[in-house]
């Protein structure tokens, strides 16, 4: 007998947390019965097999919860067949061992004994030594009926009988048959009555040849049959065949076999009759994880595109959907060790590109090893194909979108920083922090073949310090001046990214950080000095850490005019910064020499030197005309060319020629220059 | 309990159960379901409530006229999704064709249905069709009559058919059968109902299926449980059911032959029930209908042509697997139904187990019965035997050589005295595999009996000297 049971699903709200355990509040009205151990203790067992049951109507069977139930079911059962085999009565809405009522719920949606005696059944015996795996079997079955589900080809009967119990014996009802006093009809001509309540309505004959016309046979010899025996092996490989263990491979067999048939054109099996059957046998390969039959399947499916290719297509899309991912992924939740082939292979077979769809299931599938086996097709589907991501991560939320950065790193590492910074204007911790990481592992020159103030878009304040920090060199014409105004935008308290733009700025345009960054710590007007108002702005955090890195005495003696006016924290700023200037000797120079310097009607001899941030000429005597123009910072030199000069020596024209020097030191000068100048060169 | 689970075997355990019942959800049919229960509750609640307003109100009352057009509606609703409406009330619960319908116990309303059929000794009532408003008429005005005291149900019966309601069945009181209850198939009588009951749902399934409704398994699974839990239904293999077509009657046999074979492979209880399920069905691809021509505007569709034999079996698989939602049984059934014309050695695979007992079945009874060139049943067991390993799976024809005997029932034998006698039973033990228990057709003398003398050849000192080949048949034992 079926029954239909929604109203199984009534009547069960949330359910609250009881002593640290969420119990079903209907608990409340399994009355704990019982006059005697045995009784408590068959009552306890009843308790927790209901709740048990009832539990897969509010939980996942992942939960802890349903684990827990389960454990208390085990050991009450346990405990109540120490007493003795425990039988039990089951009446409409009570269960009785012997005549104590060890179980009492009027509540007919509630009541474990209405269930089980409107299902049939009349006694339930509970032997001692039950194995577990039947006590699972028969709360199996149980929340089967308490979870709604309907079975037209199986009633709980139906199954209790084919569990084949040892432990665990069951008196039911089998169905309903003629009462035995059915004599009225037999006196007036039997069972004809009968035989019409079966057949009824228009009948459908079928053709009078039916199985004919009948194949001929060899002649065999009677006297030559035996009775014989079979090896048990034999017999159980045919018991296997047929046993639950086969099922997948029997249903792709089935599904394989259909396919046949529609591929025949003789035959008038079509799509129609069977594609019912693949999204069945679909949803069950997916739901036990059977990679190789789901593969097989495919690849049949698959061979149907030759006759009815639109077909095969919709029905293949079926394999790759997002549910039939989330059931597959959703098998793997013991996964160990690297995933299968088969795996793959399906994902290969079934075409198209997964990405967006496993995207979509990152948060969604819940199991440990489930989501393991997400990331690492993910991975597999990256590195076969970088095509896609960036528009599968802006699509994405912000954590599938960090977890995508991360796979697409790792994965491909190139195309990591386009992500990275395609994504980094999203305000998410976790991404951001995913973007500091490949902003800090980012090879210099991949970082600056776009402008790395494109990062200052983040709107979290360690991703800008740290694009800042990497920042060597200007990119794009208005880089600089995108520094200063960043920096005057900041906000008072912003000292570690002021900190960080300012040094920036020294780096990639040392002479015009030497004005502005001075101009932030000592202003020239006077009155801005005697106000001190810049000393309040977080411009000379910027100010102090940029002039620290550049050359010269008088962005040494800037610094050390401010630390003798800061407060205590901007103090020790200037102390950090002027600690952390090269000191004498590592300021020398790169390569020095003795030089003429030509220009013009004029040439001079001195001393020709370089350091990372200067070129000076020092002209014999000390005094010559044009000497300022004699100290040029390295950024300002567009070009420097070493040639031969008139009489073998060398000659170093900067700038087209604008400064000319011959002499020794030009060479070793020069080269330095040139490889200072090399891009990625500068100290 | 002697396994003791760690807590990973609770965590085993608890997915174990989640899968258990996601196949289990697999195999739903909700949409039938929901509307066989919606249909059956409203069915029962509109007949009770015609039954109890017609005490108060004359039927010819134009009160009547919405209950009686409603329940026609509701009839007719369920007539559309299941063909016959079978109503059975057992013990205040009521079913619709094996479906229990939800009640509201608080009115009593299964219990009281109950009572109103009892009162003309019935149990359940089965509409064959849809009847119209006068003819539901008729029906209330006949229920609410007062019963017969001596003869209620065929009293009422009477009242229907002179009312022109002749298309309605009325069946004696029902009651739950107990698992394991002394008595459940009560002897021979009994047995002879079971075969009569499986061969009339044989022939209505291909009604049914034949008119494009899904396959309903469980009436038929019910009817293989009955053939399992008596003698297995051999006597079908001499005896014809009645009430019973020569297309019942063969499935019947070929149903009870594979129930040998699997019972000889020592196959479980669940897995004999799907095999006898699958041998109700496999040769139902005959109900189907193919090349039906298309309705010309205002034409009835030509109804089209059943499949030769080289088709009925993927015309059978296609029937079966219109049965929505998952379940190993369809696919079990589906196999079976498919291969069941398979070769052993087939190039398209070796076909399914259950479908290799069916054609072996199918071939012993083809040359048994359904051949114009039949053969004894021991020589269809040798052509079987012979051709083991190529048409036939060799283990499967053993099985069946096992189960049957020497000399299967059926098997026309001449006695050393002279007798002819006719095997009817298969061998209960191994050693009586050669010495089947007859029925004498002829005695010693020649002259024919019919007493229904029976001879144990295990004990009887006669000696068998002849197989009688069937074209000997019609001189009665005397070839």
């Amino acid at each position: 007998m079926t029954e239909s049971t929604d109203e199984l699903n009534e009547g069960l709200g949330a359910m609250p947390e009881v002593g640290g355990r969420a119990e079903p509040p209907e608990d409340r009205q399994e009355r704990a019965l019982g006059q005697t151990e045995a009784g408590r203790a068959a009552n306890a067992a009843l308790r927790a097999l209901a709740r048990s049951a009832r539990s897969f109507l509010v939980y996942d069977a992942h939960n802890e919860a349903i684990k827990a139930f389960l454990a208390d079911y085990r050991a009450t059962v346990e405990a109540a067949v120490a007493y003795g085999p425990m039988a039990l009565e089951v009446r409409p809405f009570e269960m009785l061992r012997g005549e104590e009522v060890v179980y009492i719920e009027r509540d007919r949606d509630r009541s474990l004994a209405f269930r089980l005696f409107r299902d049939g059944v009349r006694r339930l015996t509970l032997r001692p030594g039950v194995p577990w795996s039947e006590l699972l079997r028969l709360l199996e079955i149980l929340s089967i009926r308490y979870t709604g589900v309907r079975q037209y080809e199986d009633d709980t009967v139906t199954l209790l009988w084919k569990a084949g119990f040892t432990g665990v014996e069951i008196v039911a009802v089998e169905g309903f048959v003629l009462a035995d006093d059915d004599d009225e009809e037999e006196g007036e001509g039997g069972g004809e009555a009968g035989a019409n309540l079966r057949r009824a309505g228009p009948r459908v004959e079928v053709p009078n040849d039916w199985d004919r016309p009948v194949l001929p046979h060899a002649p065999g010899d009677p006297r030559a049959l035996r009775r014989r025996g079979f090896k048990p092996a034999a017999l159980e490989a045919l018991r296997e065949e047929v046993s639950s263990r086969s099922i997948a491979r029997l249903t792709v067999r089935l599904c394989r076999d259909m396919i046949e048939l529609v591929r025949d054109p003789t035959d008038p099996t079509g799509l129609s009759d069977v594609s019912g059957l693949i999204d069945e046998v679909r949803v069950l390969l997916l739901a036990d994880g059977q990679l190789a039959g789901l593969l097989e399947l495919v690849e049949a499916i698959a061979a149907l595109a030759e006759v009815e290719p639109e077909a095969a297509a919709r029905e293949l899309q079926r394999f790759g959907d997002l549910n039939a991912w989330r059931r597959l992924l959703a098998s793997f939740d013991r996964h160990e060790g690297s995933l299968p082939a088969e795996l793959f292979g399906l994902a290969e077979r079934l075409g198209g590109d997964p990405l967006p769809q496993w995207l979509e299931l990152l948060p969604v599938i819940q199991s440990r090893g489930g989501k393991e086996a997400l990331r690492e097709l993910i991975g597999w589907r990256l590195r076969r194909s970088g095509a896609g991501i960036t528009e599968a991560a802006l699509g994405a939320s912000d954590e599938v979108a960090a977890e995508l950065l991360r796979l697409t790193c790792a994965a491909r590492p190139a195309q990591g920083p386009g992500l990275a910074l395609a994504l980094v204007e999203r305000d998410h911790a976790e991404l951001q922090a995913q973007i500091r990481e490949v902003l800090s592992k980012m090879p210099t020159e991949l970082l600056h073949r776009v402008s790395p103030l494109r990062w200052l878009k983040s709107p979290d304040r360690a991703t800008r310090v740290v694009a800042l920090s990497r920042m060597e060199r200007a990119v794009e014409k208005g880089d600089f001046d995108a520094l200063v105004v960043f920096v005057e935008a900041l906000p008072s308290k912003a000292q570690a990214q002021a900190v960080a733009a300012g040094q920036a700025m020294a780096r990639i345009d040392a002479g015009r950080a030497a004005e502005r960054l001075a101009g932030w710590v000592r202003p020239k007007q006077l009155w801005d000095r005697v106000k001190g108002a810049a000393v309040e702005g977080v411009e000379v955090w910027a100010g102090v850490a940029g002039l620290a890195l550049i050359d010269g005495e008088y962005a040494e003696s800037t610094i050390r005019w401010i630390q003798a006016k800061a407060e205590p924290e901007l103090a020790a700023h200037c102390e950090r910064a002027l600690a952390g200037r090269p000191k004498a000797e590592q300021q020398g120079p790169l390569a020095e020499g003795p030089a003429s310097y030509h220009a013009g009607l004029f040439s001079h001899a001195g001393q020709l030197s370089l350091s990372r941030q200067m070129l000076r000429f020092l002209p014999e005597g000390g005094r010559w005309k044009g000497a300022k123009d004699l100290e040029m910072p390295v950024f300002k030199i567009r070009s420097s060319v070493l040639r031969e000069a008139d009489g073998g020596t060398l000659q170093l024209d900067l700038d087209g020629q604008l400064h000319r020097f011959t002499g020794p030191g030009a060479a070793p000068v020069g080269q330095a220059l040139a490889r200072l100048l090399r891009p990625g060169g500068a100290a | 309990m002697s396994e003791v689970p760690l807590d990973g075997a609770m965590d085993a355990s608890a997915q174990q159960l989640g899968k258990a019942l996601d196949r289990a959800r697999m195999g739903e049919d909700r949409d039938l379901a929901a509307r066989v229960r919606e249909a059956g509750e409203r069915f029962v609640r509109q007949l009770f409530g015609c039954l109890r307003m017609v005490r108060l109100h004359d039927l010819e009352n134009a009160a009547f006229e919405r209950p009686l057009t409603e329940v026609c509606q509701s009839l007719g609703e369920l007539n559309e999704l299941l063909g016959a409406v079978h109503l059975v009330v057992v013990e205040g619960q009521a079913y619709v064709n094996d479906v229990r319908v939800r009640l509201d116990e608080r009115q009593d309303t299964g219990p009281a249905l109950g009572r109103e059929l009892a009162r003309h000794d019935l149990g359940g009532l089965s509409f064959h069709e849809v009847p119209d408003l006068a003819g539901m008429r008729v029906f209330i005005a006949a229920f609410a009559s007062e019963p017969d005291p001596d003869r209620p149900r065929l009293a009422l019966r009477d009242k229907l058919r002179a009312g022109g309601m002749d298309r309605l069945d009325l069946v004696g009181a029902f009651r739950f059968r107990v698992t394991g209850e002394e008595n459940t198939v009560r002897g021979a009588k009994d047995e002879e109902r079971s075969r009569d009951r499986a061969a009339t749902l044989v022939d209505a399934s291909v009604d049914s299926l034949g008119q494009d409704r899904m396959p309903n398994p469980l009436p038929l699974r019910r009817a293989v449980t009955e053939l399992l839990e008596g003698s297995g239904g051999t006597e079908a293999l001499t005896d014809e059911p009645a009430h019973s077509t020569p297309y019942s009657r063969h499935v019947l046999r070929v149903s009870v032959l594979a129930l040998l074979i699997g019972r000889e492979l020592g196959l479980s209880d669940e897995a004999l029930q799907d095999l006898g399920v699958s041998a109700m069905f496999h040769d139902v691809g005959y109900a189907a209908r193919e090349g039906a021509v298309s309705a010309a505007p205002g034409r009835a569709a030509e109804p089209g042509y059943a499949p030769p034999f080289e088709r009925h079996a993927a015309a059978g698989a296609r029937l079966l697997l219109r049965q929505r939602g998952f379940h190993e049984s369809k696919i079990l059934r589906a196999l079976a139904t498919l291969h069941h014309t398979w070769r052993f050695d087939d190039p398209r695979g070796r076909p399914s187990l259950f479908g290799r007992i069916l054609h072996v079945c199918e071939g012993y009874e083809a040359l048994v019965q359904l051949s114009p060139e039949r053969v004894s049943p021991p020589r269809a067991l040798a052509s079987l035997q012979a051709e083991a390993g190529g048409r036939y799976d060799p283990i499967c024809v053993q099985a069946l050589i096992n189960a049957l005997g020497l000399y299967p029932p059926g098997t026309q034998l001449r006695l050393s005295d002279g007798r002819v006698v006719e095997a009817f039973a298969v061998p209960k033990r191994p050693e009586d595999w050669a010495a089947p228990v007859c029925r004498v057709l002829r005695g010693a003398d020649g002259r024919r009996e019919s007493s229904g003398q029976v001879v144990d050849l295990s004990i009887d000192p006669a000696e068998i000297v002849a197989v009688l080949e069937p074209r000997a048949r019609g001189g009665a034992g005397a070839g």
